[in-house]
């Protein structure tokens, strides 16, 4: 299953549809704060977290730190998903490598198939 | 396990051109990927593909609006471009209504406006009070249930007119207040999953109503909140002028 953290309902929506057209199960979190309720209840279950960035009251980053912080969560890969580019996120090689970020992903510049597709190389 | 109240991560810092561009990147993601999707094949039946069509327009009007309100921002930002005049405060009202009532009326979400009879004009940029009443009522229709009452409230204060928005929606936490008036500091998603909010509503609102002499202030009340525009009867530049 993939953990899809996105507060807008629409994109949300978009990738959960790509992706269950691929028999690929979802679950989405539309808070940071569901993010973590949603790894807690379904930790054995969720293959890959892809995670927006920006959000209200909580980002992305921060549920990556949180993440890290349990030994059960650590090992999840995540995708993050953000309308920030790369430069502007500027996120450092060894900081991807302690967070588990394995690819850092433009909203605006990937299909949802492109998405599914990425997220299943990802997985391979 | 938990989040902090505070952010050692606040991603919101950065530059106003910066956010902006990134805003207007979230409706054109929907617009292209929804494209991409029925372009794909995705929307194969008759109702999918008109749902699909319906958030390609209203994400287009979503990215107008952005557009909008930074043209805004920018006009009210330079003083010098600002063309005041008196404006009738009950027809600027309804001018407004008059905008947002297929919003209104598709949430079943019904007005009330009472005017004082003492609040009848104020001297303003037209175009721009509008807008500020216009970000206001939407905002409390946006973040309140189908079916609920946005009561406008207008009475005169000393040399002043105040424009109360009241919603009974999903409420504001005191220690929220301050960051609803940054650029971007979109505290919570609406309640209307299709609305969408580019986070600039109120910090155009509040850039004009400063730039009128005037402020707005946002307080909980009980179920909801009440958001106030206050701004003075005369501009303070008018005074100088004349």
């Amino acid at each position: 299953m993939i953990l899809i953290v996105e507060d807008e309902p629409w994109l949300a929506d978009m990738y959960t549809h790509a992706f269950s057209n691929a028999d690929i199960r979802t679950f989405v979190a539309p808070t940071a704060a569901d993010a973590l309720q949603a790894l807690d209840e379904h930790t054995q279950e969720i293959e890959l977290v892809l995670l927006d960035v920006l959000m209200p009251e909580h980002n992305g980053i921060e549920v990556l730190y949180e993440m890290v912080g349990y030994s059960d969560w650590a090992h999840i890969p995540v995708v993050l998903l953000s309308n920030l580019t790369p430069s502007e996120l500027h996120i450092q090689e060894h900081i991807k490598e302690t967070l588990h970020i394995k690819r850092i992903v433009e909203k605006a510049r990937i299909k949802p198939d492109q998405l599914v597709s990425l997220v299943q190389e990802t997985l391979a | 396990m938990g989040l902090n109240d505070t952010s050692q991560t606040d991603l919101r810092d950065f530059d106003l051109v910066a956010a902006a561009a990134h805003e207007l990147k979230t409706p054109l993601t929907i617009i292209s990927g929804t494209a991409s999707m029925i372009h794909d094949g995705y929307a194969t039946d008759k109702k999918t593909r008109q749902d699909y069509l319906q958030r390609i327009l209203q994400s287009s009007d979503r990215l107008l609006n952005t557009i909008d309100s930074l043209i805004d921002l920018s006009q009210t930002q330079h003083d010098s471009t600002m063309q005041l005049q008196t404006v009738l405060v009950r027809p600027a009202i309804e001018n407004v209504l008059v905008e947002l009532e297929p919003m209104l009326s598709l949430r079943g979400q019904a007005t009330v406006v009472k005017v004082s009879t003492r609040a009848k004009s104020l001297y303003a940029e037209e175009r721009l009070l509008h807008r500020a009443l216009f970000n206001l009522i939407e905002n409390a229709s946006k973040y309140s249930s189908d079916g609920s009452t946005v009561s406008v409230t207008v009475r005169k204060s000393q040399n002043r007119i105040r424009f109360e928005v009241r919603d009974q929606g999903v409420g504001i936490r005191k220690a929220d207040i301050s960051k609803l008036f940054r650029a971007f500091g979109k505290i919570k998603q609406p309640v209307a999953a299709h609305a969408g909010s580019n986070g600039l509503g109120l910090y155009v609102s509040q850039t004009i109503a400063q730039a009128h002499g005037g402020r707005i202030t946002a307080s909980p009340c009980r179920g909801g909140s009440i958001f106030c525009l206050e701004l003075p009867v005369v501009h303070q530049l008018s005074l100088f002028a004349s």
